[in-house]
């Protein structure tokens, strides 16, 4: 136990000191960009009718928010801020809005998006992957490997876009895009409105599910085939165990290996999920990044590239420990 | 395997949980009432902004008119003089001078929560203008003088004597004092007293600095707020708000009450790259939207839908093609004229604007319509047309000393004349109308291409640091001096600082200047013309003669000297469906332009007694 | 994107991997290949798609004048017997766009591939022979590459960096997803390095280099040609994305910004004129990927005997 917990610490420490690492560099890759968001609100105001000096007055109020000092009083600051969990103000979504507030308004769709996905992503991949090392030298072994690393290599917005065109452009069985109707149901913890979440999450997840059963399906039969050579295996069936044991043996030693890949995969899933966020109108991180961006609003950018790290890094320690826990060579160790 | 089945409850919990947190409503969502008339239509939602109306991203007046004295009355091309429907206000007075309005609130106007809009009110609004700076164009003086609970008067400073102050005082969005008043100090109409000395005494400037930084602490500080409860409703309340939609009811407090017939408006979010809006449009299920960017065939399908009307409204604003007159060879006139002679801005008009724009025949620095309102009928023939003529523009680039060689033109210091036309990603109409004119430009012998800017904030950035010679630009506005400044004002290197106008030079580095126009040139029929001081003096005057002469000048001027190509005139494409709301304002046309600027424009047409249910 | 990024996970790919070349004397590599493919004609077809491609990348450009020809008359035109597959907002046809813009598509993600493949070996290769400090360094390094999410990255660094051409988008595709080759070849030559012909070699008094490029480098070379052939996929896949969201830069017949011009401006989802514009660069793309995988599956077998059917 004890050496759990070492094992534990280090890895938190290590985390730490890699989101100081990220936080630096997107300190100082947002500082490289060029552009004025001030004059981007100027002619945004003029365009709603706004006279020159008016607007130029409006948006250096909004831009107040901009931090003047030289840089390395900002990143000082910024590096302090940060330990306080800090992230800022928004100058442009929400002017003066604490970005913590919009993130944390943002992170619950795109948790909910990731861990949906990936959950039926994975359940899928894994039975196809199991069929398809079991049945490795049958048609249907053959079909789902190849349709496994075909769908690998699709762009994942391809797959969005098409369900998007089938479903509800052409014809109308997903009335609307976005994650609930607001009109039918207000939020809450409704069955109603758990409904209407689920049934707006259809198309989103189908289209992770469907991109991502490759990999699951690929992963797990190539897990599958090298179980099935180990000598354990050779040795029950020459010894004619009983096939539920065997396949209990088979099961467990294969999916194994995956669960930690599970984990990793979902803190990828953070900053792999904007198209779907995009496409689908899920007001999450990966939406938030891509917006703030265009608007020139650092301090949201920042808070959002870092959550996406800090979502990576998270997962491979919960991977990690996940390992320690599941495994059992890895458990007796100790 | 106990274990996995015990981190997939403990997943499944976290799921239900999120989902909860996801959806957390931002507004307290009354159970819908049971409601005759729901109209539903399409709106631009800010995710997370605050209900603040001063906050410029913030969710405060997009449904209608916002609570303002007054809404904008239906207005003509060529007139400096606006009508008004009255909203907050019963009525109004100008002086004879113009420099003082007075203005009586209507007994009917209410906030939100029924509570009366009163004197106080505007007393504190006009103090949270002075602190946000907004009102220093128009020389608003502070504090303004309340007559009595429902009168007030506002009075221009001594040196102001800006000509649409009425149409500003009226304009100005009222903020409750009841939630507002506490965000201001006692002494802030000292403070804002010292702010604006600009004598020369030591003591008293260093107070006026310390009298600005306080006032923008609190701009800041205003502009940030979020209120508990919005209490500036205009027609509709917010009941209902999530990432993609958002439910309003009637506000039954609105001072124009009997003229809204919608009880319920449901607004979907539009911020997915028009499918949603072409989606409902096709499906029928919007009864209004707008949309800029559809296609021939598009319209056709949409018009083929059940109850769907089109309609197009031309707006004032226009895409123009800009040159830095600071980087040759664009400094010379001879070569911008011949630039207007080589791209023939018809296919330019077509590959970018068909349905959403209008071809410009004029190049006068205002939309077409603007340019036959306010020129004369033989002004207009007097005009360049500036109609595709390759030899005319060879002999002008020949005069201008360039040369042509194996069919590549090349300028007078022997090198090659090549062009990039900077754009910004993302913006399909100008990136499409640049790539065809770097096509015309090309097969006339100028290597040209267009070149794309990341975002719109470098671009504006770099623009008035001189690293363009040749981009794109917006002109827009109803009111001459506006769009007229759009070219002859900051781009241009004027400034109004203290109600003085001030000149920068392109080398005065970050004051703006871009276009680099030269300050004085000669004009047929005009002798001299100062555009900056002329185009300044478009804000002083009342006299509507005075004004319509000082805009053909400048437009004239314009023509002949070409410091922009207008590309095309904007138009304003939309559709409503009449299948269960009708009596719509879409043929009215001036009551359309009005509405331009709201989005959607349902609660402003209805102001003008529009939409009836059916 | 995680193609991109998530490789398969060592713990999977460690165990296909079997050192080719060597211990296979009884047949020469290619004649295997070559009964390999026979015997599976979906191995063929995507060495063809493949070479059909690399052949437009090409020649592609001089097949048609340039700048391409525009017809504002036929503005998103649907597919004619002119316009086989119809025109797009200027008129020109959909066609000639994708051939001529197959070379930046390819040649992109070919340079991405191979900065991948390059900066992953080299440093795999010195992590894992030299270890010590040098190897610690560079796996910190790694670890951080592998943290950064990729595409939010490329996001960012759009508004920095210039992807006009080929090379420069080929390059910071590089340099964001060399980090899991890179783990996989040090894992790989920590294996080697204890089998006898390496210690023999360095018996023998072989200088490093020479061990490195003559022994170890010819035993991972036949996984890091897939690996370079998974880069040039994923590589495909994060450019059209970056240039479907609308990033810089822009060229007419570039495939992602035809996606984006045919989704956003010319709704091809709605009208059945310009769909064509949607689809042309939608079904390359998914070609160039399904003969990379096709022909992936059968490389697999070629250097994986555990695969090869009876």
């Amino acid at each position: 136990m004890k050496r759990f917990l070492l094992r534990l610490a280090r890895k938190l420490l290590a985390g730490i000191v890699m989101i100081w690492v990220v936080a630096t560099f997107t300190f100082f890759l947002v500082r490289l960009m060029p552009g004025d968001p001030a004059a981007a609100q100027v002619e945004s105001l003029i365009q709603q009718g706004y006279s020159e000096e008016q607007a130029k007055a409006v948006a250096g109020n909004m831009y107040g928010f901009i931090p003047t000092d030289p840089v390395p009083i900002q990143y000082k600051d910024y590096i302090s801020r940060l330990a306080h969990f800090d992230l800022g103000q928004s100058t442009f979504y929400a002017t003066g809005e604490p970005v913590s507030h919009l993130v944390m308004a943002a992170l619950p769709w795109t948790i909910f998006l990731v861990s949906m996905g990936i959950l039926v992503t994975f359940a899928i991949g894994v039975i196809g992957g199991v069929i398809a090392a079991m049945k490795r030298d049958s048609v249907i072994g053959g079909t789902i490997t190849l349709l496994g690393s075909v769908l690998h290599g699709i762009p994942q917005f391809m797959i969005a876009l098409v369900l998007v065109f089938i479903f509800y452009v052409r014809t109308h069985v997903v009335a609307t895009l976005g994650p609930y109707d607001v009109e039918q149901v207000s939020p809450g913890a409704s069955l109603g409105y758990i409904g209407n979440l689920a049934e707006h999450a259809v198309l989103p997840i189908a289209a992770l599910a469907i991109s991502g059963f490759g990999f699951w399906a690929l992963a797990m039969k190539s897990s599958v085939v090298t179980t099935l050579g180990d000598d354990f295996i050779l040795a029950s069936e020459l010894r004619g165990i009983k096939p539920s044991i065997r396949f209990r043996y088979i099961a467990r030693n294969a999916f194994l290996p995956l669960f930690t890949v599970l984990a990793i995969s979902l803190g990828f899933a953070f900053g792999g999920v904007i198209f779907i966020e995009l496409i689908f109108v899920y007001p999450g991180i990966g939406k938030m990044l891509n917006d703030s961006v265009g608007q020139h609003d650092f301090p949201l950018m920042e808070a959002c590239f870092l959550i996406i790290t800090a979502a990576v890094i998270v997962s491979n320690i919960l991977a990690d420990l996940l390992y320690a826990v599941i495994d059992p060579r890895i458990r007796t160790e100790k | 395997m106990k274990r996995l089945r015990y981190l997939a409850t403990v997943l499944i919990a976290t799921l239900i949980g999120t989902s909860y947190a996801a959806g957390a409503p931002r507004v307290d969502a009354k159970s819908p009432t049971a409601s005759q008339h729901t109209y539903y239509g399409i709106a631009n939602i800010q995710q997370g902004a605050p209900l603040n109306f001063f906050s410029p991203s913030g969710m405060g007046g997009q449904w209608g008119s916002d609570i303002t004295m007054a809404q904008l009355g239906d207005w003509h091309f060529g007139s400096n003089m606006f009508n008004f429907i009255p909203v907050i206000a019963k009525s109004w007075k100008t002086s004879k001078n113009g420099k003082q309005v007075t203005v009586d609130i209507n007994p009917k106007a209410k906030w939100s929560n029924g509570k009366p809009i009163t004197a106080r009110d505007l007393y504190v609004t006009a103090q949270i203008e002075q602190i946000r700076g907004t009102v220093e164009p128009y020389g608003l003086a502070n504090p303004i003088t309340m007559v009595n609970s429902h009168e007030v008067i506002y009075k221009q400073i001594s040196s102001s004597n800006y000509n649409l102050f009425l149409r500003q005082m009226l304009f100005q969005t009222i903020a409750p004092a009841a939630q507002y008043a506490s965000l201001l100090p006692s002494d802030i109409n000292t403070t804002i007293k010292d702010s604006q000395y600009t004598g020369t005494d030591p003591a008293l400037a260093a107070k006026a600095k310390t009298a600005l930084t306080t006032l923008s602490g609190l701009a800041k500080k205003i502009e940030a707020f979020n209120p508990p409860q919005n209490l500036s409703d205009g027609p509709y309340k917010i009941q209902a708000v999530s990432p993609s939609e958002i439910v309003l009811a009637k506000n039954n407090d609105y001072a124009l009450a009997s003229k809204i017939r919608i009880d319920k408006l449901v607004l979907r979010n539009d911020n997915d790259d028009n499918q949603t809006i072409w989606n409902m449009t096709l499906a029928g299920q919007t009864y209004q939207m707008t949309s800029g960017g559809m296609t021939p065939q598009l319209i056709d399908q949409m018009k083929h839908v059940s109850g769907n009307s089109f309609y197009k409204v031309s707006s004032t604003a226009s895409l123009q093609m800009i040159f830095n007159e600071n980087v040759p060879p664009y400094n010379n006139v001879k070569v911008r004229q011949a630039l207007a002679y080589i791209i023939d801005r018809k296919p330019v008009w077509r590959v970018a604007a068909l349905v959403a724009g209008s071809q410009s025949t004029t190049i006068t620095g205002g939309v077409d319509a603007n340019a036959r309102a306010y020129l004369t009928k033989a002004q207009l023939k007097s005009l360049t047309p500036y109609k595709k003529n390759l030899k005319t523009a060879a002999k002008l680039l020949q005069q201008a000393g360039m040369t042509k060689k194996n069919d590549k033109w090349y300028l007078s210091d022997g090198s090659q004349w090549t062009m990039t036309l900077y754009t910004v990603a993302g913006f399909n109409d100008v990136i499409e109308a640049f790539q065809n004119i770097a096509n015309q430009l090309s097969s006339f012998g100028i290597d040209a291409q267009p070149q794309l800017v990341p975002t719109y904030a470098q671009y504006l950035q770099d623009l008035p640091n001189q690293k363009y010679a040749v981009g794109f630009w917006i002109g827009t506005s109803p009111i001459p001096y506006n769009f007229l400044a759009r070219l002859y004002g900051g781009p241009d290197g004027y400034n109004v600082e203290n109600g003085q106008l001030v000149h920068y030079t392109a080398a005065d580095k970050g004051k703006g200047n871009w276009l680099n126009f030269p300050t004085s040139v000669k004009v047929k029929g005009y002798g001299n013309v100062k555009v900056g001081p002329l185009t300044y003096a478009l804000s002083q005057t009342r006299d509507p003669a005075k004004i319509r002469k000082i805009v053909q000048e400048l437009m004239i001027t314009t023509n002949q000297y070409v410091p922009e190509i207008t590309m095309w005139d904007v138009i304003q494409t939309g559709f409503v469906n009449q299948k269960y709301f009708s009596n719509y304002p879409i043929k009215n046309v001036s009551v359309m332009r009005s509405c331009t600027g709201d989005y959607p424009p349902i609660g402003c047409w209805e102001n003008f007694g529009y939409i009836t249910p059916k | 994107m995680e193609a991109i990024l998530s490789e398969e996970p060592q713990s999977l790919t460690s165990k296909e991997l079997i050192p080719a070349g060597r211990g296979q004397r009884g047949q020469s590599f290619w004649a295997i290949a070559w009964s390999v493919l026979r015997h599976r004609p979906t191995g063929m077809l995507g060495l063809l798609i493949i070479l059909l491609f690399t052949v437009l990348a090409i020649i592609g450009p001089y097949l048609y004048p340039s700048p391409l020809p525009t017809d504002t008359n036929s503005i998103l035109a649907p597919p004619s017997r002119g316009h086989v597959l119809g025109t797009d907002f200027e008129g020109t046809d959909v066609l000639a766009l994708i051939v001529v813009g197959t070379r930046y598509v390819i040649l992109s993600a070919a340079l991405a591939g191979f900065f991948i493949a390059f900066f992953g070996t080299v440093l795999g290769l010195i992590s894992g022979y030299f270890l010590g400090w040098t190897d610690s360094v560079i796996m910190r390094v790694t670890d951080f590459v592998l943290t950064i999410p990729g595409f939010p990255l490329l996001i960012v660094l759009a508004t920095v960096w210039k992807f006009g051409d080929p090379l420069s988008m080929g390059f910071v595709l590089g340099i964001v997803g060399w980090g899991a080759l890179a783990r996989a070849v040090r894992s790989q030559v920590l294996s080697l390095r204890e089998r006898t012909f390496i210690e023999a070699a360095r018996g023998l008094g072989f200088s490093s280099f020479h061990i490195i490029t003559r022994e170890v480098l010819p035993n991972i070379a036949p996984y890091i040609g897939m690996k370079f052939l998974l880069g040039v996929t994923g590589a495909i896949y994060a450019q059209v994305g970056l240039f479907f969201l609308g990033v810089v830069p822009f060229s007419v017949s570039n495939w992602g910004v035809m996606l984006n011009f045919a989704y956003r401006q010319a709704g091809a989802m709605y009208s059945s004129n310009a769909l064509m514009y949607l689809l042309a660069p939608l079904v390359c793309i998914l070609l160039v990927t399904l003969g990379v995988v096709l022909f992936l599956d059968a490389a697999d077998e070629i250097l994986n005997p555990r695969l090869r059917r009876g």
